[in-house]
């Protein structure tokens, strides 16, 4: 009688971790089909958070990589909603330890083409031109201004995702895309000035 | 005022501005150039992840820390345990595989697990198996030994000419290469050559000289000594053979006709003595060089 009184004991407590256990093992990032959901979704915009950064392709998918490597080390301890800003912070903190700071130049596709009754051959040449020069702008802004900008324009992101990235204030953010903004502006007239 | 702007502009980016605002930014010069730059950046974008991005995540991963960490670790696990028990299995077997060698000169006797007693000759060998010994006694010999067996069960002697299964008790076996030589000293022996097989009882012998031709002997001497071996109207080749590989020489002849019958005995440890024993009995005369001893008429 007392022997089986004490093997209830132990066995409740028992039982009941285990479903503690399931219970976060099935929300956390330790299941392979979520991790794979996880690098669909933000794989490609921290792979080019770190473009912005580094100025090249293979290295910021290894920067990615990297980060992604740190999620699942760490995956007990991250649920999948926290999964993409563990993964931004993380990434941010990764190039943050990197000592040199090489200069970038960053280089897009264009997702349109130029319609057809604009082909003028000096239009596309101005064209091509201008996005030369505002390459060229971007990758001379100060690093988390570009961050933000091209975080922005380019993988769509509001200005509070950045915040949150950046692990500043909204205001900070705002403050820096327009400042990012004006810097273009002033050195696309510069450059124009300087022609004529 | 550039508070006020900053406000105008983050509101434009986020499409929050009323239609009478965005009027009054026509024509303003900063907006116009935010425009053209916000028009030019909107049609950009950079590759797409390649497919094969997130295998070769999964390659740089930490093994240790993969999702099948469990499989592996069990496969692990299972694969060593494969190994040990394969090893534990070999080394068993290895160690119930016993071998028992005499040098050259050197005589021994073994003990089988059932008493059964061997004296082994010079340069001969015996293997058995000892874990197996109680169902299966079950000899391979190369060399010359001498049995005396405790009855039970089938107890067999393999050569190469043939083997022998004994009936009761005590025989020798002289074997080297395909001839062998098998003397019953009491009870009976049964000798298996070929598809021959023969029965030998107390001071009857057999010698196989090759694949089809054996003859069988009587002897009288039927006290076995240790340290000599006793050969009864033997083919000189026969005796040459033993001696050959008792005291691992080599015999050469000139002149010798070596189906002369041998009837003696020499000794297993002194060469010499062996040489002088047969040469006198077979009235030869013989040159030693090192490991190479050549007969020849007197």
């Amino acid at each position: 009688m007392n022997r089986y009184h004490n093997a209830q004991e132990t066995a409740t407590p028992r039982e009941s971790d285990r479903e503690i256990r399931e219970m976060t093992e099935d929300r956390t990032v330790c299941n392979e089909m979520y991790y794979r959901q996880i690098y669909d979704t933000h794989g490609e915009a921290l792979r080019n958070f770190m473009y912005y950064r580094c100025g090249d392709l293979e290295k910021a998918e290894d920067l990615a990589h990297e980060a992604f490597i740190r999620l699942w080390n760490n995956c007990v301890k991250v649920l999948v909603e926290k999964a993409k800003s563990y993964l931004f912070t993380t990434a941010h903190r990764l190039f943050l330890n990197q000592v040199e700071h090489e200069k970038v130049v960053l280089q897009f596709e264009k997702t349109v083409t130029t319609q057809l009754n604009q082909q003028d051959p000096e239009f596309l040449m101005e064209e091509k031109e201008f996005k030369k020069q505002l390459e060229a702008a971007i990758s001379n802004l100060p690093e988390s201004q570009r961050e933000v900008f091209l975080l922005h324009k380019i993988d769509k992101m509001s200005f509070q995702e950045i915040a949150d990235i950046q692990e500043v204030s909204l205001s900070a953010v705002h403050k820096k895309m327009y400042k990012a903004m004006s810097k273009l502006r002033d050195s696309l007239e510069a450059l124009r000035d300087n022609k004529i | 005022m550039n508070d006020n702007r900053e406000d105008i502009f983050i509101r434009w980016l986020n499409n929050e501005l009323t239609e009478g605002e965005l009027r009054e930014l026509d024509g303003d010069a900063e907006f116009e150039a935010f425009k053209k730059i916000n028009a030019e950046v909107e049609t950009w974008k950079l590759p797409a992840l390649e497919s094969e991005s997130y295998e070769r995540l999964q390659a740089k991963k930490d093994p240790g820390h993969s999702a099948k960490w469990y499989q592996t670790t069990y496969l692990k696990i299972a694969a060593s345990l494969v190994f040990v028990a394969t090893l534990a299995i070999y080394l068993v077997n290895l160690r119930s595989t016993v071998r028992i060698e005499t040098a050259t000169g050197e005589t021994r006797v073994v003990m089988l697990p059932d008493s059964t007693k061997i004296t082994l000759a010079p340069s001969s060998f015996i293997t058995y198996n000892n874990r197996k010994w109680v169902q299966n006694r079950q000899v391979e010999l190369e060399g010359s030994a001498y049995f005396d067996v405790v009855s039970g069960g089938n107890f067999e002697v393999a050569f190469e000419a043939g083997t022998v299964n004994v009936l009761g008790t005590e025989f020798e076996i002289k074997s080297f290469g395909n001839q062998a030589m098998i003397s019953c000293y009491d009870g009976e022996v049964s000798v298996n050559h070929g598809q021959n097989t023969m029965n030998l009882v107390r001071g009857k012998g057999l010698r196989i000289d090759n694949e089809d031709s054996f003859e069988q002997f009587q002897f009288e001497n039927l006290t076995w000594q240790i340290g000599y071996s006793k050969f009864q109207s033997s083919p000189l080749a026969f005796v040459f053979s033993s001696i050959e590989s008792t005291f691992n020489v080599t015999i050469e002849t000139e002149a010798v006709d070596e189906n002369r019958k041998f009837t003696g005995t020499h000794s297993t440890t002194d060469l010499d003595e062996a040489l002088q024993v047969v040469s006198q009995v077979m009235n030869l005369k013989f040159a030693k060089d090192r490991d190479h001893i050549i007969f020849s008429p007197n």
